[in-house]
């Protein structure tokens, strides 16, 4: 029985655009540790995360971060501070240094201007681009954007990181590179990362959810999404395998997580 | 530190920005203050048109100005931005309070850079005292645009934004004009006013039809300009923040930040307009400069202000005076020039805006007095707008051919010269426009060029209409007597004319 700190809580939370379910009656919670969320495009990944990082209201439910209850103007506003966001696409300020972009975003978090030098230095050093720092960001390859990107998520070391599609346009050696700094980072944080890329999510996941058509079909380890494999599925890693069965089954299947608030 | 005064935007773009902010009043302050000009004090505009000058001149850097703030804003406060969304935590009042306030007063700084060839210029010929009021009043407006152009950007968080950021210091300057155009009062104040409070809230903006704003630049009217300046960066920062609070995907939050970004200001503005501290009130009563041209009753008074104009002036009089020989003028009552509306009176049943010291000044100069067009025209000044008018004038003054009257009235009737009469006619039409050419001259300008003035032709004609000016001008000062008393024949003419060609 694995045990988990509670930071980020959803419970019975639905949402639609208008007449369109995009998530039905989700529960979840989450804790210290790397959260993968899976799914098929408009499963309501991004809906869930919008919902997390307290940019869309659910039409029903409720969700707490750090104990905040984020329905509330001021719980809001208290659970930004805390949470770090990378949405799937963004812009930086391209004729700017890569260290002003961060530099400022770090002060724009809250960090006074003379502390968002070290933790800019930091940032960029987890993402593995200090020496990239004065250079501008239009010359910057695609997946140093991407994790310039990253840089300006955690630059103010927030409590709850959200990751949309994080490794997207990285190569291997760098996606090895921004795992090890999430899996590091989730020790003591909570990390919840949107991909499609399976494997990513097997290497550092303590757990995955995966969702369809606005239902929760899998809440459990990477384990559990590895028992589901067909065994004469050999072109597909197991995990691929148990997410591909998954989704073409009907019957979600119960946690079998105890969490404590 | 360089970087943190110019954050969210790179050194660069900021110096573009700067660059064209000041370029327009840079530009202006070339053009009209003949900076760079071989004689600079033909073109050294009088202080009062320099206080006019540094509140109109921010059109071009206002829009700049909006346009820099929606750019900095969308760069880095879009919701698509990594650096500082709306949706991250933080103190909101910070992110965008500092920049809106530091953007602001760079942009006012950049107008004032800007400013400063206009005004060392000014100062340098005509020794009047730095007009802060004036300054003050112009370096607002870019200030508080570039206010609104960030909270655009916040809002929009898109390069969409740079639309209304460019239309609305436009638009607002044309609102202005078309609410205060209609209250243009007829009068002959200096500058000819649109009288409207209204003037104080909104941008100024210069027609260039001869009908200045109504501005009255005192330190109420700088006060509340600025009052209204810090209300306006105080309802954009609250739009941003109001931004950060409530964006959320869709358009549902936007109703919030645009009521307070659209309506706080308006309210101000009309408050600070019906409070009326811009009111236009005349020049106080002042006692004028004059000077003379020796042995001629000629004579130019100014208001101290006006050194520039004063100094012109005397240079084209002192042009003037010499067609005329000083015995031909002793018995002339003399002219005064007064110089711009300065002298225009603030209240009926004046002569003129003079103080009792001026007014006997003037009373002992003697002679007719005519006001001269040096700033605006206006009813008062109309008459004589040009140097051309004046010369007419002065012809008038010094010169009697009553013998010639009737051929002046069919100077564009005859044929040829036949008599004496015709003959005078004939040259008292040419005799302005030399004048004023040969004035021009002095001064290393060039005159209308007009020639061949009168109907006539003929031997006689040819050579007048073909002299040059300055065989014109020795013609007339050796002939003047002759001239008034209608004596100068067609071959007296040819005689004296001929012997040069």
């Amino acid at each position: 029985m694995v045990t988990y700190k509670v930071d980020v809580s959803l419970s019975h939370v639905s949402f639609s655009y208008g007449r369109k379910q995009a998530l039905s009656d989700v529960s979840l919670n989450f804790g210290n540790g790397v959260f993968g969320l899976l799914g098929p495009n408009g499963a309501g990944k991004t809906t869930l995360m919008n919902i997390v990082t307290t940019l869309s209201r659910p039409s029903s439910g409720s969700v707490r971060i750090a104990g905040a209850n984020v329905l509330t103007n001021s719980g809001r506003h208290r659970a930004r501070s805390r949470i770090g966001y990378l949405p799937q696409s963004f812009e930086l300020m391209n004729a700017s240094s890569l260290m002003r972009n961060v530099r400022y975003a770090a002060w724009a978090r809250g960090l006074s201007w003379n502390a968002s030098c070290d933790a800019a230095v930091w940032a960029l050093e987890q993402v593995g681009l200090s020496e990239e720092s004065r250079h501008q960001v239009r010359s910057l390859s695609g997946g140093m954007r991407q994790r310039a990107g990253i840089a300006c998520a955690i630059v103010a070391r927030p409590d709850v990181l959200v990751l949309d599609e994080p490794t997207v346009g990285l190569d291997p050696v760098q996606r090895i590179e921004v795992r090890k700094f999430l899996d590091a980072y989730a020790d003591s944080h909570t990390v919840l990362v949107s991909t499609h890329l399976v494997e990513d999510l097997a290497a550092i996941a303590d757990r995955v959810l995966v969702l369809d058509h606005g239902h929760l079909l899998l809440n459990g380890g990477m384990d559990d999404l590895a028992a589901l494999a067909a065994p004469e599925d050999s072109m597909a890693s197991p995990w691929e395998s148990g997410y591909r069965r998954l989704l073409t089954g009907t019957e979600p299947l119960p946690s079998d997580q105890e969490w404590i608030s | 530190m360089m970087a943190r005064l110019l954050n969210p935007l790179s050194p660069v773009s900021s110096l573009v920005f700067f660059l064209a902010m000041m370029s327009y009043p840079a530009v202006s302050s070339v053009s009209n203050y003949g900076i760079g000009r071989s004689d600079v004090s033909l073109f050294a505009l009088t202080n009062a048109q320099l206080q006019l000058d540094l509140t109109f001149m921010h059109l071009v850097t206002d829009v700049i100005a909006c346009m820099f703030g929606a750019w900095g804003a969308w760069k880095a406060c879009s919701p698509r931005s990594m650096v500082a969304p709306p949706w991250i935590g933080g103190s909101a009042v910070r992110r965008y309070g500092v920049p809106v306030l530091k953007g602001a007063t760079l942009c006012a700084l950049a107008y004032a850079a800007g400013c400063l060839p206009a005004i060392v210029q000014t100062l340098r010929f005509t020794g009047g005292s730095v007009p802060v009021g004036a300054l003050l009043m112009g370096m607002a407006v870019p200030a508080a645009m570039f206010a609104l152009g960030y909270s655009f950007g916040t809002i929009m968080g898109s390069r969409w934004s740079l639309a209304p950021a460019t239309l609305l210091p436009a638009a607002l300057c044309w609102v202005s004009v078309m609410l205060l155009m209609p209250r243009t009062p007829r009068g002959d104040v200096f500058p000819q006013s649109w009288g409207s409070p209204l003037a104080v809230a909104m941008p100024v903006m210069n027609t260039g039809i001869g009908a200045e704003p109504g501005l009255s630049i005192n330190p109420s009217a700088v006060t509340a300009r600025w009052v209204l300046v810090v209300v306006v960066l105080a309802a954009s920062t609250a739009a941003c923040i109001l931004t950060a609070h409530r964006w959320r995907p869709g358009l549902s939050w936007i109703v919030a930040p645009l009521a307070v970004l659209l309506l706080v200001p308006t309210a101000a503005g009309g408050l600070v307009a019906m409070s009326g501290p811009a009111e236009w009130r005349r020049s106080a009563p002042f006692t004028p400069v004059c000077k003379s041209i020796d042995g001629v009753p000629l004579s130019v008074c100014a208001h101290p202000d006006d050194d520039a104009h004063l100094r012109r002036y005397m240079r084209y009089m002192r042009s003037a005076a010499s067609w005329f020989p000083k015995d031909s003028v002793e018995d002339s009552s003399g002219l005064v020039l007064l110089l711009g509306n300065a002298f225009t009176p603030t209240t009926h049943g004046q002569a003129w805006n003079l103080t009792g010291q001026g007014m006997t000044e003037l009373q002992h100069l003697g002679g007719k007095k005519i006001q001269v067009m040096t700033d605006t025209v206006t009813e008062r000044t109309g008459r004589y707008s040009g140097l051309e008018n004046v010369t007419e004038a002065i012809v008038k003054e010094f010169v009697h051919a009553d013998c010639a009257a009737t051929a002046l009235e069919n100077v564009y009737k005859q044929g040829t010269l036949d008599d004496g009469a015709s003959v005078s006619a004939f040259v008292l039409e040419q005799l302005p426009v030399r004048m004023s050419e040969t004035a021009y001259e002095s001064m290393g300008g060039r005159g209308s060029g007009a020639s061949g003035m009168g109907s006539a032709r003929g031997p006689a004609a040819d050579l007048l209409n073909d002299a040059t000016n300055e065989e014109f001008h020795a013609y007339v000062r050796r002939n003047l007597s002759e001239i008034e008393r209608c004596a100068v024949t067609p071959s007296n003419v040819i005689n004296d004319l001929g012997k040069n060609h």
